[in-house]
């Protein structure tokens, strides 16, 4: 067992390179697998461990993951305004206090999970529709806004429903957010990186409600954490309120991770990838509680390498030759993810995002590439 | 919170974790059972039964084989990761479930003992 904790959290270094997808990670490693080893132990201590690693990336070189998606806008505003350590300090500190109260709210969820399930599933999805409505009609420019999300949504549906790249996610964002905002701050005069954030105050409020968002979306398919942080940032439309959004970002990633692992052995759904793989072990108790254990260990110890050597990167001060390097980056990951494919994905999620900024529009409208793709999985609706 | 407080609690919870998965592989440790003394209370159980191979099954997605000594045991192997042949006597680690009112068990590892 702790061979498949160490395995796991030594994998979970890959979240440096962030368009590596769990998925993917594990269907790699698999065959080296030898007899009598722990899928569901090694599959939880590797997505916990590389969540916590996914973090470096996505402040300080503006690339999106699949856990965090979304939060890449207010950790990238941060980082260009020379306060990429605080949001860092930000995610890891809020990601501390999310694992705890998961653990701690363990027992609640554990009685009251199976009666949400059943209770919330005839109406998900007017739920969720009525909240993108209200959260698009409180918007300004209403009309360039719910152009932007429709046309966002389009290339969402396209991109998530067809199987043109493999790791779909990572162009779409990278394009829709990252490439736009290298774009723009490629010519800007931007401020000196601050090394030193002082001690962070979270909102352990904030880090709570992140927690419950996180535990009971278990029983609602399709939520994925870069979805729930996509609504987040449409209702919460965090472009001024950056620290409480990667506080409820940071909560959302840790529990609804967490409880994806807890849901399968109450519900029987497997809510991601690393659950389904190990799905077979998790359906015996004592499997369940060794995975969800791993899953602590390798979250705290995580936390503890990225809280030590995040100081070597408070440095880091964003110029044009980092701007060229991480864009190149960005081009070479989706060649290598999807080809041609995942090129034209950038390009195109590329040229929406920069529209976007030039009507100036929200960002948050781009959520529409997430939300309108789980919207139509909710109602059933197959438009390609 | 300073940072070097989150170190230190990160590491402690690390450590308590550490701690609490050593006690729980000790209690994972599979039950060794005999054939017949298996019963609906080992339902979710890891167990370690040893016995005959007989009547083995080779479908599209998993093999399974009966496992007998003075009664057979269905084992399933839904990996399809182990080869068996009737007549050999191997020892069977994994955990009991219940299907259609039988006794089954999920095989996680399987020794073969002698061919």
């Amino acid at each position: 067992m702790f061979e498949e904790l160490l395995a796991g959290f030594a994998a979970g270094f890959t979240g440096l390179f962030a368009f590596l997808h769990v998925n993917f990670l594990l269907q790699v490693f698999q065959p080296f697998f030898p007899a009598g080893f722990s899928k569901a132990v090694f599959a939880s201590a590797l997505t916990f461990s590389k969540t916590v690693f996914e973090t470096i990336p996505t402040v300080f070189f503006i690339v999106p993951s699949a856990s965090f998606g979304a939060a890449l806008l207010p950790s990238q505003k941060l980082f260009l305004e020379g306060k990429g350590f605080f949001a860092l300090k930000i995610l890891i500190h809020s990601m501390f206090f999310a694992m705890v109260f998961s653990i701690l709210s363990l027992p609640l969820v554990f009685l009251s999970l199976p009666f949400a399930f059943s209770l919330v599933k005839p109406v998900a999805g007017f739920a969720l529709a009525l909240i993108v409505l209200l959260s698009l009609a409180s918007k300004e420019r209403l009309f360039e806004t719910v152009l932007v999300f429709s046309a966002s949504g389009l290339v969402g549906l396209v991109v998530l429903t067809k199987p043109l790249v493999a790791e779909p996610l990572f162009p779409l964002l990278s394009g829709l957010f990252g490439i736009p905002a290298l774009f723009f701050a490629f010519n800007a005069s931007l401020p000196k990186a601050q090394a030193e954030a002082g001690a962070v105050k979270i909102g352990l409020k904030t880090v709570f409600a992140g927690v419950l968002l996180g535990a009971f979306s278990g029983v609602l398919p399709a939520l994925t954490p870069a979805f729930l942080i996509s609504m987040l940032f449409l209702v919460f439309d965090s472009t001024e309120k950056e620290k409480t959004f990667l506080e409820a970002s940071a909560a959302v990633v840790v529990s609804k991770n967490f409880f994806d692992f807890a849901s399968f052995f109450l519900i029987g759904k497997a809510r991601s990838g690393a659950v389904a793989f190990a799905s077979e072990e998790l359906s015996v108790f004592p499997n369940l509680l060794a995975a969800l254990i791993a899953a602590s260990i390798a979250l705290f110890a995580a936390l503890a390498v990225v809280s030590v050597f995040s100081r070597l990167l408070s440095g880091i001060r964003p110029g044009k030759l980092f701007f060229v390097s991480i864009a190149a980056f960005v081009s070479i990951a989706s060649f290598v993810l999807g080809g041609g494919a995942g090129l034209a994905v950038l390009a195109t999620a590329s040229a929406l995002g920069l529209a976007c900024g030039i009507i100036g529009v929200n960002k948050s409208s781009l959520m529409g590439c997430l939300i309108i793709p789980s919207l139509c999985f909710f109602f059933g609706i197959a438009l390609f | 919170m300073e940072d070097s407080q989150l170190l230190a609690f990160c590491l402690f919870f690390a450590v308590l974790g550490v701690m609490a998965l050593f006690f729980l592989s000790l209690s994972l440790k599979p039950v060794e059972k005999s054939l017949n003394g298996l019963s609906g209370e080992d339902v979710g159980k890891i167990v370690l039964v040893k016995g005959m191979v007989s009547s083995v099954f080779q479908g599209s997605s998993f093999n399974s084989f009966d496992l007998c000594y003075s009664n057979c045991v269905k084992i399933m192997d839904f990996k399809k990761a182990f080869s068996v042949r009737q007549g050999w006597r191997v020892a069977v680690e994994g955990s009991v479930k219940e299907y259609n009112g039988e006794l089954e068990i999920i095989a996680g590892s399987v020794e073969v003992l002698s061919s």
